[in-house]
C-alpha cells in the first residue's frame, strides 16, 4: 500500500471513525482502525461489533492495499502533524511508514487477519427524513434510554413507522420520552426497529453534514446511514420492545400550563441546591394560579413560585430534578403542560397543543 | 367616574384581544388570574396574585397590553399592577349606583331634591335635630358649630343634611357647600397621597375642603382605621372653625362611642351641639306614612297605614320601602284597604325571613359572642354563656313568633319560666338599653344576611 492524502482530511476522518472503538478494552483487535486504499479512495473503518463507522476520503493511490493500525495512537500522531500532505506507505508487511515533509516515522501494524469482517447491508426498508427533524427526534428521546446493562432492550430507541409518521420512544423504567415527526418517504409501513441509543448518538453528530435529508437503510438486523461518505452501520436490538402504550395514561386530575423557561430556571436552581443530597428531590406544590417549587439540602432551601394556569385539583408532587432538566433542556417551546393524575402515578409533560412529543416521569414517593 | 361594572366590561374586552395577540396559552398562564381593581385617572390598576405574574407582565407583555387598550378604545393609557398586600393604598371602585351617587353629590354638589325641611315630618323624636338643622341652615357658622347629628340608620340624618344643603343653596347662593361621605373623603385623601409626587393633588385636596363655607361629612363612623385621614380632617376642621365656617357631621352613634376617633377630633366634634334622632313614636310613623302616601299620590286607607306603622318600628327607610311596595299595588288595583292584601303584597319583600330557623338564630348569636353553639344549648350557667343564651331565646321569640313555647323549651332544654323570663328581660332591655339594642339588631341582621 502506498498513497498520498490530505493531512487535515485524514485527521478528521480518524476523528470520526474512532468513536466506534470500544471504551472497554476486552478485545485488542477492535482497538485498531483499518485503512484500505482502493480505487482512488482511502477508507478508514472502526467497529465495536455493534457499531461500525467507516469514512472514505480521496487519496492519490500508488499501490492498493489494507492495513490495521492502533486507533488511539494513529489519531494522536496524525493530529500532531501540521503538514498539508501525508504519505502512507507499507514498506514491510507489518510496518506503516508515515511521511510528512522531509520526515518520516515507522509504525507497527496490527494483525489484519483477526479483524472482523463487516457485513454488507442489504436494503430491506428505507426511511427518509429531513435532517433537522431527525436531529430533533433523537435529541428529544435519546436521553431517556437506559445506560445500564441490566435490560439491553432499554438501551435502545424504538422507531415505529405508521404511514408517513415516525414515532421514536425510549424509556429506562423511571421515565419515557416519545416524539413524532413526518417522514419524507417510507417503505416500512407498520414496521418497528429498535436502534441502540449509542448508535443514534453518533449518527446525530454527523447529521449536520447531510445535504438536506437523511436516509435510514434497514437490513433485517442492521441499520445503515450514509452521510457525506461517513457510513454508520449499527446492529439493531431484535428483542421485543416494551409495550409503552400501556404506561401512557390519558386521564388526569390536574393540568398545569406554564412557561417552560421560567420552570426550567427554577428547577435548575432547585437541582443545584439538591446536588449534594442523596437524591435530587424537588417538590412542586401546584396551587390554583401558580407552582411553588421547593428543594432543600445541607446548603439551604430554594423556594420559588412561577405563574401557571391550573385546571383541576391542587396537588403536591415530587420529582427527581435531574429527570426534569434532561427533558426541559431539549424542548424549545415557550409553554408546556404538566398532567398529573395522583402524586404517585406517572406524570406526563406535553405540548400545550399538538402531540409532537411527550415526556413521562415517575414521581418520587415521599412520606410527609 | 368609571364604575366597577364598566371596568370589568372593558377588561373582558381587553382580555379577548389579548388572548388573541399573545396566544391563548400565555393569556391563561399570566392573565387569567389578573383582575381589574380600580382606576386612577387613566391608569388601570390591576390586581395580580403573585409577584412573578407582575414581573413577567411588566417585562414581557407591557406593550401587548397597552396595544390591547388601544384596540378596545379603552379609556386607559397606562396600567399598574399591584399585589394583594398593596391593596390598602388603593380605594376600590364602587359599583354603578354608588358611583352615580358620588358623581351627583361630590362633583356637581346637587342635593337630593325631595329631601327638604318641608318634607321632613317633625315629631317628638326628631324635633331637636330638626330645629338645630334649621337654625344652622338659616345662619351657617354662627350658632351651632359644629353640628353633630347621630341616629340609628334610616331615621333621617341624610335627609336633614340634604335639607340644609337645599336650603342654603336656595337662600344663600354666595355660599359654597360641600357634602361628602366619610368614605369618599378618605378615598379622596388617599388619592391625593398616592399622587403626591405631583404637589398639585395635595394642594387641590386642601383647596377643595378648606375653601368651603359649609362642610358636611356624612357617616363619620367610616373613618375607622383611617388614622391619617383623621389627621387631615383635624387640620381642615381647625382651619374652617377658625374662619367661622359651618361644619356638620353625621354618625350612627354618639361621639363617645366613636372610640376609634382621635381624642383631639372627638373633643372638637363635641364642642358644638350634639343632637340625636330617636326612633319615631307610633304617631310619628303614621304621620310620616301619611305624608309620603300623599306625596306619592298613593290611594291607601288609614287602616292600612296604621297597620304598616306597627309593622316596622325602628327604620323609616324600611317603612317607606313597604309603603312604596303597597303603593304600586294600589295603583295596579283598587284602593288598598285590606290587611290581607298588605300581607300578600309584602310577602315578596319579606320572604327572606322564611329562611330563618331556630338553628340559624342560635348559631348567629353564638358566633356573635364567640361562644360555642353547644354551650348555649348545654347546661352551663356561667356568665359568658347565660347572656348569649338569653339573647338567642329573645331573638327566636321575636323572629319566629309562631313557634310554640314548648318547642323552645325542648330546643333550649330549659323550663317554661326560664324561657319566658329570658325573653321578657331582654325584651325590656331592648327598649331601654341602647347597647343591647345595637347588639340585638346586629345579630338580627346577620341572621337575615343583610
Amino acid at each position: 500500500m502506498k498513497l498520498k492524502c490530505d493531512g487535515l482530511a485524514l485527521s478528521e476522518a480518524i476523528f470520526k471513525v474512532i468513536k466506534a472503538i470500544p471504551i472497554k478494552k476486552n478485545n485488542s483487535v477492535l482497538e485498531g482502525i483499518k485503512l484500505k486504499a482502493q480505487d482512488g479512495y482511502l477508507t478508514l473503518t472502526a467497529t465495536d461489533l455493534e457499531l461500525t463507522i467507516t469514512k472514505r476520503i480521496t487519496a492519490d493511490i500508488k499501490i492498493e492495499g489494507e492495513v490495521l493500525i492502533n486507533g488511539k495512537f494513529f489519531s494522536e500522531f496524525v493530529r500532531s502533524i501540521s503538514h498539508k500532505e501525508i504519505d502512507l506507505e507499507c514498506t514491510d508487511s507489518d510496518v506503516l511508514r508515515i511521511g510528512y515533509g522531509e520526515n518520516k516515522s515507522d509504525v507497527k501494524c496490527m494483525n489484519l487477519s483477526d479483524y472482523p469482517l463487516i457485513d454488507n447491508v442489504v436494503a430491506v426498508n428505507t426511511l427518509e427524513i429531513q435532517k433537522d427533524e431527525f436531529k430533533d427526534l433523537i435529541y428529544k428521546t435519546n436521553f431517556s434510554a437506559s445506560v445500564e446493562d441490566g435490560r439491553p432492550i432499554l438501551k435502545g430507541c424504538l422507531f415505529e413507522v405508521n404511514g408517513k409518521e415516525l414515532t421514536v420512544v425510549s424509556l429506562d423504567g423511571y421515565r419515557l420520552s416519545l416524539a413524532r415527526k413526518e417522514l419524507i418517504s417510507s417503505d416500512a409501513e407498520n414496521k418497528k426497529f429498535v436502534i441502540p441509543a449509542r448508535s443514534l448518538n453518533e449518527i446525530v453528530k454527523f447529521a449536520d453534514e447531510a445535504e438536506d435529508t437523511i436516509k435510514l437503510v434497514f437490513d433485517k438486523d442492521k441499520l445503515l446511514v450514509n452521510i457525506n461518505n461517513t457510513v454508520v452501520i449499527s446492529r439493531l436490538i431484535t428483542s421485543e420492545f416494551i409495550n409503552y402504550r400501556n404506561i401512557i395514561t390519558t386521564a388526569f386530575n390536574t393540568k398545569v400550563t406554564f412557561n417552560k423557561k421560567e420552570f426550567y430556571d427554577s428547577i435548575y436552581r432547585a437541582t443545584i441546591m439538591t446536588k449534594t443530597g442523596k437524591n435530587n428531590l424537588v417538590k412542586l406544590d401546584v396551587k390554583d394560579n401558580c407552582i411553588l417549587i421547593e428543594a432543600n439540602s445541607d446548603f439551604g432551601v430554594v423556594n420559588e413560585t412561577i405563574p401557571a394556569s391550573v385546571e383541576g385539583k391542587e396537588t403536591i408532587i415530587c420529582f427527581n430534578g435531574k429527570y426534569l432538566l434532561d427533558f426541559l433542556s431539549v424542548i424549545d417551546e415557550e409553554f408546556i403542560s404538566m398532567n398529573i393524575k395522583t402524586n404517585n402515578a406517572p406524570c406526563i409533560f406535553t405540548q400545550v397543543e399538538g402531540n409532537d412529543y411527550l415526556f413521562l416521569v415517575l414521581p418520587m414517593k415521599v412520606t410527609y | 367616574m368609571i364604575s366597577l361594572q364598566d371596568t370589568n366590561r372593558i377588561w373582558a374586552k381587553i382580555s379577548d384581544k389579548l388572548s388573541i395577540s399573545i396566544s391563548m396559552v400565555a393569556y391563561c398562564v399570566y392573565f387569567k388570574n389578573i383582575i381589574p381593581y380600580t382606576v386612577r385617572d387613566t391608569t388601570l390598576i390591576l390586581l395580580a396574585p403573585l409577584e412573578s405574574h407582575r414581573n413577567v407582565i411588566n417585562n414581557n407583555y407591557r406593550q401587548s397590553l397597552l396595544t390591547a387598550f388601544k384596540a378596545c378604545d379603552a379609556p386607559f393609557d397606562d396600567f399598574m399592577i399591584i399585589l394583594d398586600s398593596e391593596k390598602d393604598s388603593f380605594a376600590p371602585l364602587q359599583d354603578k349606583e354608588a358611583a352615580a351617587e358620588t358623581v351627583e353629590l361630590s362633583e356637581s354638589m346637587t342635593f337630593i331634591k325631595e329631601y327638604t325641611f318641608q318634607s321632613f315630618v317633625i315629631g317628638d323624636s326628631n324635633k331637636l335635630a330638626a330645629m338645630a338643622a334649621l337654625a344652622v341652615a338659616d345662619k351657617p357658622g354662627s350658632i351651632y358649630n359644629p353640628l353633630f347629628i347621630y341616629s340609628r340608620p334610616g331615621l333621617g340624618k341624610t335627609h336633614l343634611l340634604n335639607a340644609i344643603g337645599n336650603f342654603i343653596k336656595d337662600c344663600r347662593k354666595d355660599l359654597e357647600i360641600m357634602y361628602v361621605t366619610a368614605e369618599n373623603f378618605t378615598n379622596d385623601y388617599i388619592y391625593s397621597i398616592r399622587n403626591n409626587k405631583n404637589a398639585d393633588f395635595m394642594k387641590s385636596f386642601n383647596e377643595k375642603y378648606r375653601g368651603k363655607d359649609v362642610l358636611m361629612i356624612d357617616d363619620i363612623q367610616f373613618l375607622e382605621k383611617a388614622e391619617k385621614t383623621q389627621e387631615a380632617l383635624f387640620h381642615i376642621f381647625n382651619d374652617l372653625y377658625a374662619k367661622n365656617k359651618q361644619i356638620i357631621i353625621s354618625s350612627d352613634r354618639p361621639i363617645k362611642n366613636l372610640t376609634f376617633l382621635d381624642e383631639r377630633l372627638a373633643s372638637r366634634f363635641a364642642s358644638g351641639i350634639t343632637v340625636d334622632i330617636q326612633p319615631p313614636s307610633f304617631e310619628d310613623r303614621v304621620a310620616i306614612l301619611l305624608h309620603k302616601s300623599h306625596q306619592y299620590n298613593f290611594n291607601i286607607s288609614e287602616k292600612v297605614l296604621y297597620y304598616l306603622a306597627d309593622l316596622e318600628k325602628s327604620n323609616i327607610r324600611v317603612l317607606e320601602g313597604m309603603l312604596k311596595t303597597i303603593g304600586i299595588y294600589s295603583k295596579l288595583k283598587e284602593p288598598v284597604d285590606s290587611i290581607d292584601f298588605v300581607n300578600e303584597a309584602l310577602r315578596t319583600a319579606t320572604t327572606t325571613e322564611n329562611n330563618v330557623t331556630i338553628d340559624s338564630i342560635t348559631k348567629a348569636t353564638a358566633d356573635y359572642f364567640n361562644v360555642k353553639m353547644e354551650d348555649i344549648l348545654g347546661s352551663r350557667r356561667t356568665k359568658d354563656v347565660v347572656l348569649p343564651r338569653q339573647f338567642a331565646i329573645y331573638l327566636v321569640s321575636v323572629m319566629l313568633p309562631d313557634r310554640p313555647l314548648s318547642n323552645m323549651v325542648e330546643y333550649f332544654k330549659r323550663d317554661h319560666s326560664t324561657i319566658i323570663s329570658a325573653r321578657d328581660k331582654i325584651g325590656s332591655k331592648y327598649e331601654s338599653d341602647e347597647h343591647v339594642r345595637t347588639m340585638l339588631d346586629d345579630i338580627k341582621n346577620i341572621v337575615l344576611n343583610k
